[in-house]
């Protein structure tokens, strides 16, 4: 079966599940291969389809739009290469300040929560680990190092399994600037 | 400038740089702002929950609209997470919006009627339950109680895995219930048992930033407990050179970008690694001899107690020990040793022995002897392996430096589990550097509530809440009354663990299996005989789940469950952390959640059906009791059902009130349907097990005002560090420490060739209180040698095959495979291996290869430049995609004591697609 095909032949029996999940009556019977993300017999030998990021080079890409309010920005360039290191953060060289065309690291980034140990007679509701409000860091944040615990690259051209129907949504009082995220300092 | 010289122009500047803070911001207006809640003009109304991905346990604001989820953040007030959350917590946003939820349960049938091999067809619960009772009540007739099953999950809510375990335990007497937890802790579970006589680790995560050291052994970090790796990189980059990370792995993974060193060994070999660690302690004199003298005692247990597969394997009989295996246990290489396994039925023996023993026992762990037998990395020069070996020895040896080592399942998974956890300890106690802010071994859990479900309430074969045993006459007489049960009602004999259950299945002695928030037949070693079991035996498999997954599949009938925030519900971390939630939203059409299905199937059993005699071998007179006559005089009528008995009539006196500040408005489905506030009654009984034994809980309430407390909860205050004076109130004034868990405190004495015949048992405690807390307690230094994995490549299956997960998906990928974005980031599992594995077999990346083992094969597509680095010789393939599924080519092995299955290596071959 060919990629296109494979993917027509997900979406139309992705479609008829969701319409029998949903309540149909005699005619939504489903047999195995019409549930879950597999449409192969379990005892049979799949092909799954190559892992292509065809990305285009830092600097060179356009911004992939948020998810949500507040969600980490999707990385839209290729990452081959780039190291998160002890001594060097590739990612920060270009970021950290960031420019024009290349976003720079949000207040959140440098703001680091303060929390303290208190003995146990201190403690307020019984919790020995006392939050004590923020520090401004001058730059990023350690917790914040490395970058690729929140923000991923995308592979281009993988077939969608599942659509998704999370409605995002755009608060009156949100910062105008979409790529602030939410509660721009809040979240840090 | 290029982006090369940009490069690096900044390198030098940015690591010392990080985080330098300026200094506090004033309270007031700025944190108002930072707390702000965007969104509330618009209708949003946020709320505290908690991450529902792995054990790490991290704090989540979430905002909620018209009774959706729109936005989630990092709490900020979480002590955990600090205000952050990973790629996976974020999308917690999206997980339960997949376009194919299950929203109303479906039934194999042909013409109306149940049919194994017919097609789901949607039915109502009320149908649904019908035939669950028909089909458990057969199994029940035909097999007793050992021929029904619920399987559960690390990530069922803490009154999910108390009410499944209530109601197969003390209401349908059988004890098989098993976590998928098991594949992922149980080999520390035991070892924490042995060493330490209860469950849990000493330390908390302030570990880290108390620390000067940070190990990792067989944990990637940086992938699997991303938040808790933010806070170990913050540490490091802010505590100046003399904080170091370590990463020991059988490859090189992203850890190791941020590790001071990094140490590439083969499979099984930490055992060796450890070893040589206790004798470079004891040779250079940095035995903390106070603490040892006066806090442990040296033990030893066989060696000869098989792999955990089938009896009828050979290596379950036999075994020929490899060159190496004879020298790391003082035997001679140059004879033949075939050892014949004479304790696979009581692998857990142990016994103490004396200092001089131990010490022999580890005279063959030279350095040059574990050097050669450890290098993983063959390109790697044995005098740069031997160097970062003598590096780490003298990291642990330093008398003033802190050390925390932190493992999960490279220890866990491994044929040997829980001798390596053993190890470990082994390793922090000579060197006194045990229980102490800053200093400890520290077993991280993979999953929310592994710790908090599975392993405290007890949803394992062997095990009742709070660390009470089955088959222990003092603890079923506990549980018993605690709830409310006829003597003799519960069950001695321990129930299948979770291997065992799949075997059941294949062996006709297992036919009813009920799996909740779990994915057992995707998760298993060795799959096609389970799944085969499952679709062709005389067996009834019941899924309970959100999404159709590979399970469903298999199964006779599929429940639509509600997912997390869908419900209320409580987690417990991998630092004693107990976290609850309430409802945000409402399950989608006729999904409910998994505390509902087991109330609601707990009305289909009436006494008389279950507490009669019954026939079951292996218990006192091969039957059960007949405890109707008691369950009369205690007021229940032989018509009661499970539920009046277990749930209603315990419950009803905990009203539910939306209206009550703890709902602070927000529903409660379950409570709403039975009448009563469920999840508060079922906690206010649960903790009762714990109090006064070391396993204090809050009450209800208090965790909803708290990010979350640390048990034990004593006098209303939580516990960062267990066993040490100052900080654990089990701990009297002048004891310094107390390892005051009591299992296994009186052993047997004997030498390293086994127990001594009469010879008197060793007490490790003075004498109890006067509420029976042991004082003076003692934990135990093991010695444990080195073994090899019993499947090792050879001349056609000639590589190693490793398993595990990676930052994007989480376990079987249910959840984030229908989240577009993290679907997206890694849309496939690839087979990781070296570039040169991939030319010897003419193979490029993402050409598709088939990878097969004795068991079975998969294909996927290659990865050479991937996050992951194998050396020769090794591959790695995550288990998280279903159309690549892995399982079907690991090995059904386990740690014998444990009984966790070792994913983490088997031999492979490969070839081109």
């Amino acid at each position: 079966m060919t990629g296109s095909s494979a993917r027509f032949l997900l979406a139309v029996t992705g479609l008829a599940a969701s319409v029998v999940l949903a309540g149909a009556g005699s005619a939504g019977r489903l047999s195995d291969e019409d549930i879950s993300l597999r449409r192969e017999g379990l005892l049979e030998l799949t092909t799954p389809p190559p892992v292509v990021y065809e990305l285009e080079e830092p600097g060179q890409s356009k911004r992939l739009a948020r998810s949500y309010y507040g969600a980490p920005p999707l990385i839209p360039h290729a990452v081959a290469g780039l190291a998160i290191a002890l001594r060097s953060n590739e990612c920060l060289d270009c970021h950290e300040e960031g420019d024009a065309d290349t976003p720079g690291l949000p207040p959140s980034h440098r703001v680091k929560a303060l929390f303290r140990v208190v003995p146990r007679d201190e403690a307020q509701h019984g919790a020995t680990t006392v939050f004590d409000g923020f520090a401004q860091a001058e730059r990023v944040s350690g917790n914040r190092y490395d970058c690729l615990l929140c923000h991923v690259p995308q592979a281009t051209g993988a077939p969608e399994l599942v659509r998704n129907d999370f409605k995002p949504a755009q608060p009156k009082d949100a910062h105008t600037d979409n790529l602030e995220p939410l509660d721009s300092v809040g979240q840090y | 400038m290029t982006g090369l010289n940009r490069r690096s122009f900044l390198r030098s500047s940015v690591a010392a740089a990080a985080a330098a803070t300026v200094g506090m911001i004033p309270a007031g207006p700025l944190r108002a702002q930072m707390m702000s809640r965007v969104g509330e003009k618009d209708g949003w109304s946020w709320d505290k929950v908690v991450c529902r991905f792995c054990g790490t346990g991290c704090g989540i604001q979430m905002a909620t609209k018209d009774g959706r989820i729109v936005a989630v953040k990092g709490d900020p007030e979480s002590p955990v997470n600090r205000g952050l959350s990973c790629v996976k917590g974020y999308f917690t946003a999206k997980i339960q919006y997949g376009q194919d939820r299950l929203t109303q349960p479906l039934l194999r049938m042909t013409d109306g009627r149940f049919d194994k091999h017919g097609q789901f067809t949607p039915v109502s619960w009320e149908r649904a339950f019908e035939e669950m009772e028909r089909q458990a009540k057969r199994a029940l007739a035909e097999l007793g109680p050992a021929g029904i099953a619920i399987f559960g999950s690390g990530q069922y809510t803490i009154d999910e895995g108390y009410a499944a375990v209530k109601l197969i335990k003390a209401g349908l007497r059988s004890n098989n219930i098993e976590p998928n937890a098991r594949h992922c802790m149980a080999s520390a579970v035991a070892a924490f048992y042995q060493v330490f006589g209860m469950d849990e680790p000493t330390g908390c995560y302030d570990d880290i930033e108390a620390t000067d050291t940070m190990v990792l052994w067989g944990a990637n970090m940086a992938e699997m407990h991303p938040i808790l790796w933010s806070r170990v990189t913050a540490r490091r980059l802010t505590g100046g050179e003399r904080v170091k990370v370590v990463n020991l792995s059988t490859y090189r993974n992203r850890c190791s970008e941020l590790a001071d060193l990094e140490i590439i060994f083969k499979p099984n070999t930490d055992l060796a690694i450890q070893n040589y660690l206790c004798k470079r302690i004891i040779d250079s004199e940095r035995v903390d001899w106070d603490f040892v003298k006066q806090h442990t005692i040296f033990a030893a247990g066989p060696t000869d107690i098989g792999y955990g597969l089938r009896p009828s394997n050979p290596a379950e009989q036999e075994v020929t020990l490899t060159r190496e295996e004879a020298i790391a246990q003082g035997l001679d290489p140059a004879q033949p040793h075939r050892v014949k396994q004479t304790h696979t039925e009581n692998p857990s023996l142990h016994w103490a022995i004396s200092f001089d023993d131990y010490r022999k026992a580890l005279a063959p762990y030279t350095l040059d002897f574990v050097v050669e037998l450890a290098k993983g990395d063959p390109d790697e020069p044995l005098e740069a392996f031997k160097a970062k070996l003598e590096q780490l020895a003298a990291l642990y040896a330093e008398r003033e430096r802190k050390v925390i080592s932190f493992w999960t399942m490279g220890f866990n998974q491994h044929s040997r589990g829980t001798w390596a956890n053993e190890l470990m300890y082994s390793v922090h106690l000579l060197a006194g550097k045990q229980s102490t802010p800053g200093n400890g071994a520290f077993s991280l859990t993979g999953q929310p509530s592994a710790c908090g479900t599975t392993r405290e309430v007890g949803t394992f074969a062997h095990r009742l809440p709070a660390d009470l045993l089955v088959g222990d006459p003092a603890h079923h007489k506990m549980a018993e009354s605690l709830w409310k049960l006829p003597p003799g009602t519960l069950n001695p004999k321990v129930g299948l663990h979770a291997v065992a259950m799949m075997r059941a299945l294949e062996d006709g002695k297992l036919k009813f299996f009920w799996s909740q928030v779990s994915n057992p037949f995707q998760d298993f070693a060795n799959l096609t005989p389970w799944i085969k079991a499952a679709r062709e035996n005389d067996t009834f498999i019941v899924c309970s789940d959100a999404y159709p997954t590979v399970t469903a599949k298999v199964a006779d009938l599929i429940l639509p469950s509600a997912m997390i925030y869908e419900k209320w519900g409580a987690f417990g971390n991998a630092e004693r952390r107990t976290q609850h939630w309430r409802q945000q939203v409402r399950a989608p059409g006729a999904a409910k959640a998994d505390l509902w299905q087991v109330l609601e199937f707990s009305k289909r059993f009436r006494l008389k059906e279950v507490w009669g005699a019954i026939p079951l071998q292996g218990v006192p007179g091969d039957t059960l009791p007949d405890v109707l006559a008691a369950a009369q005089a205690m007021g229940y009528g032989p018509e009661d059902t499970l539920y009046d008995v277990l749930f209603q009539r315990p419950g009803q006196a905990w009203r539910w009130d939306r209206k009550d500040p703890v709902a602070a408005g927000h529903p409660n489905d379950v409570a709403e349907d039975f009448g009563f506030f469920v999840h508060k009654a079922l906690w206010e009984e649960y903790r009762r097990f714990g109090e006064g034994r070391g396993h204090d809980l809050a009450p209800f309430d208090t965790y909803h005002q708290v990010r979350g407390l640390r048990w034990p909860v004593v006098d209303g205050t939580e516990t960062q560090w267990r066993y040490v004076e100052g900080h654990d109130p089990y701990v009297p004034a002048g004891q310094g420490f107390n390892f005051y868990g009591p299992l296994f405190k009186e052993i047997p004495q004997g030498t390293l060739s086994g127990p001594t015949p009469d010879a008197p048992k060793v007490k490790l405690f003075s004498r109890k209180d006067e509420h029976g807390h042991i004082l003076d307690g003692k934990a135990k230094i093991f010695f444990r040698p080195y073994m090899a994995p019993v499947e090792r490549p050879d001349a056609e299956y000639d590589l190693w095959l490793c398993t595990g997960r990676v930052l994007e998906h989480w376990h079987s990928g249910t959840m984030t495979q229908r989240v577009p974005e993290l679907h997206r980031a890694v849309p496939s599992a690839q087979v990781f291996m070296h570039p040169a594995d991939a030319a010897k077999r003419g193979l490029a990346q993402n050409d598709l290869v088939r990878i097969a083992s004795r068991r079975g094969a998969v294909q996927a597509r290659v990865e050479i430049q991937g996050r992951n680095s194998m050396p020769r010789g090794t591959v790695f393939v995550p288990w998280f995609d279903e159309s690549v599924l892995i399982n079907k080519v690991t090995l059904d092995q386990t740690c014998p004591l444990s009984k966790q299955t070792d994913y983490k290596k088997c031999a492979v071959k490969l070839s081109k697609a």
